[in-house]
C-alpha cells in the first residue's frame, strides 16, 4: 500500500508542478487601454510626438508582451530584447528563422489573419518590399528613424536597425600560413583557386539566400566577372570541400573542418568573437562584394500595436542601437552610434571599402539579376552544376 | 453416471420452468460475405428445455449458437424468445438485451478480475448487498465458495469452467447457451461437468441449448439433439429416436458406431440388395420404391457371430480382419465380400485373424436409410 | 411431434425438392442480404471522421498546394501546373527518385540484417553482459537522429572531427591522415543505421520472445545444429517481423532529410526527402514544388505501405504465445563469445556513447573545439541556456506535448483497431489503411499540410497544432502496436461481457481496454519518447511560444550555436528518461526493450 500511496503522491507532485510551470510562463492579459486623449492612438499612430511618448508606454506595458520575427543571431537578438524587457518590463519572444522561410511563414500568417508578429525583420528587402505591397508592414516612422542612411530605409516603413553587414571569405586563423593569408588578402577569390587549398574550402551556395546568389553573380555576370568568371569558379569548385548554409560553414572554420568559407557575412564573425575573442577566426573583404542589412518595420495586424511601436521608437534611439551594436560586435548604421565592431581593433582588419559593396537596395531593383536568379532563369542551375551541388 | 436415454421430453415438461423462456428459430440464415454458414434451419424449444445441436466441426453449431446469443447478426429468418422476436429482417436486438447468457467454449474468465468479480460482472441494478449474496450463493452452488478472491489466471481448467457457468447462470437468464464448453477438460473431468452441467440446468430450470461435436454428450444430455450437417439440420429428434432411426446414413453413422452398406430395394420394399453379397438384406420396416438408392444400416452392438448368428434373417459369411479388446466388449472387424463390417463380441471370445466366421443381423435390427451423396 | 420445418433434411425427396426450392430462392437471399447489411457502428464512423481530419485533410492541403504556384492563401497564390510539371515531367527528380530508392534499400537491408543478428544474440546466445549490452541498442532510441548526426559530424568530420583529430597525434600520424569521414554517403547510411536499426531490434526481437520454444527444440531433437535451427527454423518463423521492419526503415530513410543536412554531405545527389527541405527553405523558397515532391514520395511509400501491411498481415498469423514457463535452451558460441560481444559493444558505443560525449564536449567548451590536448572547458553556456526562459518555457511544452500526443494517437488508434479487429465492419479496411497513411509522405509535407488546413482555425499558434500533427504522425505506430495488442485477446472475454447483459461500451471499457493495457503502455511508453524528440513534424509549426525542446535545439543549430543545442539535447534526453521512469513507477510496468 506504501508504494500506491507514493504513486498517488507522486502524481499529484506532478500535476501541481506542471500547474505552477504553466502559471509562471503564462503571460497576464493585456489590459484594455482608455489612454487615447488629445487624438493620439497609440495602436494606430504613424509616428509619436515626444508628448505622447508616456502614453505609448502605458499602452504598450498595458500590452505587456511582443513578438519578433527576425533572421538575425538568436543569441543577439535576445540579448538585445533583453535590455528592451530590462527596461520597459515587456516580454519579447522571438522567432528566428532564415530570411526566406522566415517570409513564407509570415507571409502565410498574415494571410490567413493568424497574425503573430508585431515586428517583423529580414535580411531581403524584396520581402521587406512585398510585404509592404500587400500591406502586412504599416507606416510608421519613429524619431529615430531620419538617423539610419535613407538608402538602407523605407522612410515610413523599415529601417535598418540591425546592423549592415557585407560578405566576407572567412578564415581560420590557426590553420592559415601568413604566406597563403597574403596571397588571399591580395584577391580572395583568384588566390582560392590554386590547387594548394584543395579540400579546404566551405561555399555557401547561390540557393541559400538571394544575397548569397547576389554574390556569385557578381562573380559571373558583375564586375568580378572579368577577374574570375564561370572557368575560375570551376577551379575554385576543384578545391570545396563543404557547400552549406553560411551559420554552418562558419562553425566549420571555427572547428577546422575547413580553413575558408565565402560567402559569409562579417556579421557571424562579429557574432563569434564577441562570444568569446579567442575564436580562432577571422576574414577578408572580397572585392567586390555585397552588403546588406536587416530592415525592420512595424506590423500591421499586429497583436500588441502599441508595444510594436514603442520597440520600433527604443529601437532606433541611440540607446537602443548603440546596444545592439555592442551586443553583436557590428557596424552600427546610425548617425552618431558607436562603432561595436568586436574585430576594428584588431590587426588582420582592413575596413571594406563601401564603393565595391553592392547592396541588397540596389541588386532587388535590377532585372537582370532578378531574372537570372529566378524561378525560370538558369544562374542557379548552372552554380549547382559547375560546383556538383545537389540543392 | 450411466447414460440415461430414456429420460422424456414429458418429464422435463413436468419438472416446469418459471424460469426458462421458450425459443424458435425460423428459416435462419446466416452469412459470412458470400459463403453461406447456416442455409436456413428451423426449431423451436419449449421452457426448460435442453436442446443440443450436434454436428460435425464446421456445420454451423457455433455460428447458429452465436446468432441466437446476438453475436453474430443473422442474414435470414427470425428468432424468437419467449414472446419478443430478437432477430428478424430489419431488427437486431443487441445481444446484453435478450435477456440470455452464455457458456463459452474457451470459459473467457477475464484474468484481471477476481472470481467473485467475473461472477458479479453481469449484476447490474442490483444493490450491493444483494449482488454479493447473490455471488456467494452461485459459487456455493458450483463448489467455487473458497476461491472467490482468486484471479481467473490462477484457476485449473475445471474451475475456470466452473466460474464461466456460475457467471452465466447469476444473472438468472431465460436461455442459457453452451458452445462445446468440456471439450477442453480431460476425459474424467469432462464426465463430472456433464452431470453438474445438467443438474444445475434442472434445479435452476433454465431453457438450454447446448451445442457439441461429441456425440455421447449430446445423447447423454439432451431432451432433444439437432443434428446438423453443412449448415443444414439432418434430423432432430429424441436422443433415444435418433439413435434407434437415425433418418438418414449419415445420422446413423455419426451418432452411435453402425454399418451403412450401400443397397438397393427390391420388388419386395423390405429386402435390398448388396453388391458382392449373395442374399438380399431384410429388414422389419418396408422402405421407398423399388430400386431406389439406400443405405442398410445396422449398429455394430446388433452384429451377432458364430451359433448366435445362425437362424437371424440376414446371415452372412465373413472373415475377421482385426479386433481390439475395449475392456467390457471386443471391437471387431470383418470382411464380408468387399465391404467391411464393424461388430462387437464379449470380450472372452476367442478370434484370430483371418479366421472364417458366420455374422448375422436381425430384421429389426436394420433400417434402409437415404444413401448419402457421394 | 413436429420438430422438423422446411429446410431440414427428412427424407431423399424431400431434401432434393428443398435442394430445388434453395436453388429458386438464391437470387432473393442474397438480396435481401446485400439490403440488410450491417450499418457501420457509431465508433466506426466517429472513428473516421477523426481520420479525414487528422490525416485524409492535410494530405488533401498538400496535394492542393502542389496545384498552386505559391503558399495556399497567399494573395498572389494561382492554380498552374508548373510545379507538378517540373516534378513529375522533367528527369531533374529521376536520380535522385532512384537514389533515394537505392539509399532506403541498402539503409533498411542493413538494419535488418544487424538488428536480426543482434536480437538473436541477445535472446539466444549466451554471449556475455547481455542486459547491460541491450541498453545500447534501446538508448539510440532517446537521441533524436538528427542531435545524432549532428553529434557524429562533431566527431567524424575528415579533418577536424574529434576522432579524427586526436587519433592523428595519438597514433602518430600525418596531419592530413583521415581514418573516418562521415561527410559521405557512406557516412549517411552508417548514421542512419545507427538510429533506425533499434526498431528492427525491436521488431524482431520481441517476435524471438515470444516464439514457443518448443519449434527449436524439435529442431534439435530432430538433429539439426544452431546454425541450421537459426536459418531453417527460427528465421522462417519471425519472417513477417523481418519484413515488417524492413518496409518500416525503408519507409522512414525515404522522407529523410535532417540526417543529410546535418553531415553536410556534398555529392551531388541529395535524397528525395532533403530536396523537399531545401525547397522549403532556400531560395527562392518553393512550397508548390515542395509538396509536389512530397505527392511524389507519396506514391513511392504507398507501394511500400502495401508490402508493409501485408507482412504485417502474415506476422498476426505467426503471432505464437505461451511457453514463457520453459527455459530456452541458451546457444553456446564458443570461441565467438568475445567477438560477439565486442560487436554489440561497439554498437552502444557508436549509436549512444560516443555521440553523448561529443555533446558534453560541445556543451562545455567556448567554442567548437575537438583536440584534447588544446580543450578549455567552461560551464558558460551551460549557465546561459539554462537560464533562459526559453528553455523552460520550451520544457514546458515538451511535457504537454509528450503527455497529449502519445495519449492522444493511442485512444484513436485503440478505436481504429477496435473497429478493424473486433466489428470488422465495411469501414474496417478503410479506416486500417487510412491510420497508416501519414508514414506515406515525410513529416516536413505532412506538417506542411496540417499548417495550411490549420492556419485560418484559433488552434494555430497553439500546442495543440502541433498535437494534431504529432497524434497523425504517430498514428501508425499506435494503430500496429494496439491491432495486435487486440488481436490476442480472445474475442470470446467480450463476448462473456455482452452476454452478462453488458452494453457494447461497458464491454469495451471493463474488458478489453483492461487486456490491452500492455500493449497500450508499450505504443505509450514509444510514442513519449517519439514526442519528446521529434523535429520533422513539429518544426515548422512551432512558435516561440509553442516550441518544444527538440525544436529549441534544432534552432540553435539552425542560429549557429551547437553548444546550446548540445545543452538542450542532453536536458531532453533527461527529461525523457525521468519521464519513462515515472512513467514506469506510475503505471507498474517494467521498462526492457518489448515495450520501449
Ligand atoms: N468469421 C467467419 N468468417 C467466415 N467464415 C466463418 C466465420 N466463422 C465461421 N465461418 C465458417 O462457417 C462455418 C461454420 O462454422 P462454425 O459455426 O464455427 O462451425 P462449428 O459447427 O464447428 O461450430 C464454417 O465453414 C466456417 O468456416
Ligand atoms: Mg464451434
Amino acid at each position: 500500500m506504501a508504494v500506491k500511496q507514493l504513486r498517488t503522491a507522486l502524481v499529484a507532485v506532478l500535476a501541481a508542478g506542471a500547474l505552477a510551470l504553466a502559471g509562471c510562463s503564462s503571460t497576464p492579459a493585456p489590459a484594455p487601454t482608455d489612454d487615447t486623449a488629445g487624438g493620439y492612438d497609440p495602436t494606430t499612430a504613424t509616428s509619436t510626438p515626444a508628448d505622447d511618448m508616456e502614453a505609448l508606454v502605458a499602452a504598450a506595458q498595458a500590452e505587456g508582451a511582443l513578438t519578433l520575427y527576425t533572421d538575425g543571431t538568436l543569441a543577439t537578438q535576445q540579448a538585445w530584447a533583453a535590455e528592451f524587457t530590462a527596461k520597459y518590463g515587456i516580454q519579447v519572444s522571438i522567432v528566428r528563422d532564415s530570411g526566406g522561410p522566415l517570409y513564407q511563414k509570415f507571409a502565410q500568417e498574415e494571410a490567413a489573419g493568424q497574425g503573430q508578429a508585431d515586428i517583423f525583420g529580414n535580411i531581403d528587402a524584396l520581402s521587406l518590399d512585398d510585404a509592404i505591397d500587400n500591406g502586412w508592414l504599416t507606416e510608421y516612422t519613429p524619431e529615430g528613424g531620419p538617423a539610419f542612411p535613407a538608402d538602407r530605409s523605407r522612410a515610413g516603413y523599415y529601417y535598418p536597425y540591425l546592423m549592415g553587414s557585407s560578405h566576407s571569405v572567412i578564415y581560420n586563423t590557426n590553420n592559415v600560413t601568413p604566406e597563403e593569408l597574403a596571397e588571399v588578402q591580395e584577391n580572395p577569390l583568384k588566390a582560392l583557386a590554386d590547387p594548394k587549398f584543395k579540400g579546404r574550402i566551405g561555399l555557401c551556395p547561390p540557393q541559400l539566400a538571394m544575397l548569397a546568389a547576389a554574390f556569385w553573380y557578381q562573380y559571373t555576370d558583375g564586375d568580378g566577372a572579368s577577374d574570375v568568371g564561370w572557368e575560375g569558379l570551376a577551379d575554385i569548385a576543384a578545391n570545396v570541400a563543404i557547400i552549406t548554409d553560411t551559420a554552418t560553414l562558419t562553425q566549420n572554420v571555427i572547428q577546422g573542418e575547413v580553413d575558408f568559407a565565402f560567402p559569409v557575412a562579417d556579421s557571424l564573425v562579429g557574432n563569434a568573437l564577441k562570444a568569446d575573442p579567442n575564436t580562432p577566426i577571422a576574414f577578408v573583404y572580397p572585392s567586390p562584394t555585397v552588403g546588406t542589412q536587416f530592415g525592420m518595420g512595424v506590423v500591421t495586424d499586429s497583436p500588441h500595436p502599441a508595444a510594436a511601436r514603442l520597440f520600433a521608437e527604443w529601437a532606433s534611439s541611440l540607446e537602443g542601437s548603440d546596444g545592439l551594436a555592442e551586443l553583436s560586435g557590428n557596424l552600427n548604421l546610425r548617425e552618431g552610434g558607436v562603432d561595436g565592431r568586436a574585430y576594428s581593433e584588431l590587426d588582420w582588419f582592413t575596413p571594406v571599402d563601401l564603393d565595391t559593396v553592392v547592396n541588397s537596395a540596389v541588386y532587388t531593383q535590377d532585372e537582370a539579376f532578378r531574372d537570372a536568379a529566378g524561378p525560370d532563369g538558369d544562374f542557379l542551375g548552372h552554380w549547382s552544376q559547375v560546383f556538383g551541388y545537389a540543392g | 453416471m450411466s447414460i440415461d436415454t430414456d429420460r422424456t421430453v414429458e418429464s422435463t415438461t413436468a419438472n416446469g420452468s418459471d424460469l426458462g423462456a421458450s425459443l424458435s428459430v425460423k428459416d435462419l440464415r446466416i452469412a459470412y460475405g458470400e459463403v453461406e454458414a447456416v442455409k436456413g434451419i428451423s426449431f423451436d424449444i419449449r421452457p426448460g428445455e435442453f436442446l443440443t445441436l450436434l454436428g460435425p466441426s464446421g456445420c454451423g453449431k457455433t455460428t447458429t449458437l452465436r446468432c441466437i446469443a446476438g453475436l453474430e447478426p443473422a442474414s435470414g429468418g427470425s428468432i424468437t424468445i419467449g414472446d419478443t422476436v430478437v432477430a428478424a429482417p430489419g431488427k437486431h436486438v443487441q445481444p446484453e438485451k435478450r435477456g440470455i447468457n452464455m457458456v463459452f467454449q474457451s470459459y473467457a474468465v477475464w484474468p484481471h478480475m477476481t472470481v467473485a468479480r467475473n461472477v458479479g460482472y453481469g449484476l447490474k441494478g442490483v444493490s450491493k448487498q444483494e449482488a454479493d449474496h447473490r455471488v456467494e450463493e452461485v459459487l456455493e452452488l458450483v463448489g467455487l465458495a473458497p476461491y472467490a478472491q482468486r484471479y481467473g489466471t490462477e484457476l485449473s481448467g475445471g474451475q475456470q469452467q466452473r466460474v464461466a457457468l456460475a457467471r452465466a447462470i447469476v444473472t438468472r437468464p431465460k436461455l442459457l447457451l453452451f458452445d462445446e464448453p468440456l471439450s477442453n477438460l480431460d476425459a474424467g473431468l469432462r464426465e463430472q461437468m456433464r452431470f453438474e452441467i445438467l443438474e444445475l440446468q434442472r434445479a435452476v430450470g433454465i431453457t438450454a441449448v447446448y451445442v457439441t461435436h461429441d456425440q455421447t454428450e449430446a445423447m447423454s444430455m439432451s431432451d432433444r439433439v439437432v443434428l446438423l450437417r453443412d449448415g443444414l439440420i439432418e434430423q432432430a429428434d429424441t436422443p433415444r429416436e435418433m439413435y434407434r432411426r437415425p433418418r438418414s446414413e449419415f445420422a446413423a453413422t455419426f451418432v452411435g458406431r453402425a454399418n451403412a452398406l450401400p443397397a438397393t430395394i427390391t420388388g419386395s420394399r423390405d429386402r435390398a440388395e448388396v453388391h458382392g453379397i449373395p442374399n438380399p438384406v431384410v429388414a422389419a420396416e418396408a422402405a421407398a420404391g423399388e430400386g431406389a438408392s439406400v443405405a442398410a444400416v445396422f449398429r455394430a452392438e446388433n452384429v451377432k457371430a458364430g451359433a448366435e448368428a445362425e437362424g437371424l434373417e440376414n446371415a452372412w459369411s465373413a472373415t475377421v480382419t482385426r479386433f481390439g479388446y475395449l475392456g467390457r466388449t471386443l471391437d471387431v472387424q470383418y470382411a464380408v465380400g468387399d465391404h467391411e463390417v464393424r461388430g462387437e463380441l464379449a470380450p472372452d471370445t476367442p478370434l484370430t485373424p483371418g479366421q472364417a466366421i458366420t455374422i448375422g443381423v436381425a430384421a429389426t435390427d436394420v433400417h434402409f436409410v437415404p444413401r448419402a451423396e457421394a | 411431434m413436429s420438430l422438423l420445418q422446411k429446410g431440414s433434411r427428412p427424407s431423399a425427396e424431400q431434401r432434393t425438392d428443398g435442394n430445388r426450392l434453395e436453388a429458386a430462392t438464391v437470387s432473393i437471399s442474397t438480396k435481401t442480404k446485400v439490403q440488410r447489411r450491417r450499418p457501420p457502428s457509431p465508433l466506426s464512423v466517429v472513428t473516421l471522421i477523426v481520420l479525414l481530419g487528422l490525416v485524409v485533410a492535410p494530405l488533401v492541403m498538400v496535394f492542393i498546394g502542389a496545384f498552386l504556384n505559391g503558399a495556399p492563401g497567399l494573395p498572389k497564390s494561382d492554380w498552374s501546373l508548373k510545379a507538378i510539371l517540373s516534378v513529375y515531367a522533367s528527369p531533374d527528380y529521376l536520380w535522385p527518385l532512384v537514389g533515394t530508392l537505392i539509399l532506403a534499400v541498402v539503409t533498411a537491408g542493413l538494419s535488418v540484417v544487424i538488428g536480426t543478428l543482434f536480437a538473436w544474440l541477445v535472446a539466444r546466445t549466451n554471449m556475455f553482459i547481455r542486459r547491460v549490452l541491450e541498453w545500447g541498442v534501446i538508448l539510440p532510441l532517446f537521441i533524436s537522429p538528427f542531435i545524432g548526426a549532428v553529434a557524429w559530424n562533431l566527431l567524424g568530420a575528415p579533418r577536424s572531427g574529434i576522432i579524427n583529430t586526436n587519433l592523428r597525434w595519438l597514433l602518430g600520424l600525418d596531419d592530413d591522415a583521415v581514418l573516418i569521414n562521415i561527410s559521405t554517403m557512406p557516412g549517411v547510411v552508417f548514421v542512419m543505421l545507427l538510429y533506425f536499426m533499434p526498431y528492427a531490434y525491436q521488431l524482431v526481437g520481441s517476435s524471438l520472445r515470444n516464439m514457443d520454444p518448443g519449434l527449436e527444440e524439435a529442431s534439435y531433437m530432430n538433429g539439426r545444429g544452431i546454425i541450421a535451427t537459426a536459418f531453417k527454423v527460427t528465421l522462417p518463423i519471425v519472417r513477417p517481423a523481418l519484413t515488417a521492419a524492413f518496409f518500416m526503415i525503408a519507409i522512414l530513410a525515404t522522407g529523410v532529410f535532417t540526417i543529410p543536412l546535418a553531415l553536410g554531405v556534398n555529392t551531388g545527389f541529395a535524397p528525395l526527402g532533403m530536396h523537399v527541405y531545401l525547397k522549403m527553405t532556400q531560395f527562392p523558397v518553393n512550397p508548390p514544388v515542395a509538396a509536389a515532391i512530397g505527392t511524389l514520395i507519396f506514391w513511392l511509400t504507398l507501394l511500400g505501405i502495401y508490402f508493409y501491411r501485408r507482412s504485417i498481415r502474415n506476422a498476426r498469423r505467426f503471432v505464437t504465445l505461451g511457453g514463457k514457463a520453459t527455459r530456452r535452451r541458451e546457444v553456446k558460441l564458443g570461441w565467438m563469445r568475445v567477438p560477439a560481444t565486442v560487436l554489440v559493444a561497439l554498437f552502444g558505443l557508436f549509436a549512444a556513447v560516443l555521440p553523448i560525449i561529443a555533446l558534453l564536449i560541445t556543451a562545455l567548451t567556448p567554442y567548437a573545439m575537438t583536440d584534447f590536448r588544446s580543450m578549455q572547458f567552461s560551464l558558460e553556456t551551460i549557465t546561459q541556456v539554462l537560464g533562459s526562459i526559453d528553455v523552460w518555457n520550451s520544457l514546458l511544452n515538451t511535457v504537454w506535448l509528450s503527455l497529449l500526443a502519445p495519449t492522444l494517437a493511442v485512444l484513436v488508434a485503440f478505436a481504429v483497431a477496435y473497429v478493424v479487429v473486433r466489428e470488422r465492419g465495411r469501414l474496417g479496411g478503410a479506416l486500417d489503411y487510412l491510420a497508416t497513411f501519414p508514414v506515406a509522405v515525410p513529416g516536413i509535407v505532412f506538417a506542411m499540410g496540417i499548417l495550411w488546413l490549420y492556419i485560418r482555425t484559433p488552434i494555430y499558434a497553439t500546442v495543440a497544432v502541433l498535437t494534431i500533427a504529432l497524434v497523425a504522425a504517430f498514428l501508425p505506430t499506435a494503430t500496429r502496436f494496439s491491432t495486435t495488442g487486440l488481436m490476442q485477446i480472445d474475442p470470446s472475454l467480450e463476448e462473456a461481457a455482452r452476454m452478462s447483459g453488458a452494453s457494447r461500451m461497458r464491454a469495451a471499457l471493463t474488458i478489453t481496454l483492461p487486456l490491452v493495457r500492455p500493449a497500450i503502455l508499450a505504443a505509450w511508453s514509444l510514442l513519449f519518447i517519439f514526442a519528446s524528440r521529434e523535429v520533422n513534424e513539429t518544426v515548422l509549426l512551432a512558435l516561440p511560444s509553442t516550441r518544444p525542446l527538440a525544436v529549441l535545439a534544432w534552432d540553435h543549430i539552425n542560429a549557429n550555436d551547437p553548444g546550446a543545442a548540445a545543452v538542450v539535447s542532453i536536458l531532453l534526453m533527461l527529461f525523457m528518461a525521468a519521464g519513462l521512469l515515472i512513467a514506469r513507477f506510475v503505471f507498474r510496468t517494467r521498462l526492457d526493450s518489448s515495450n520501449l
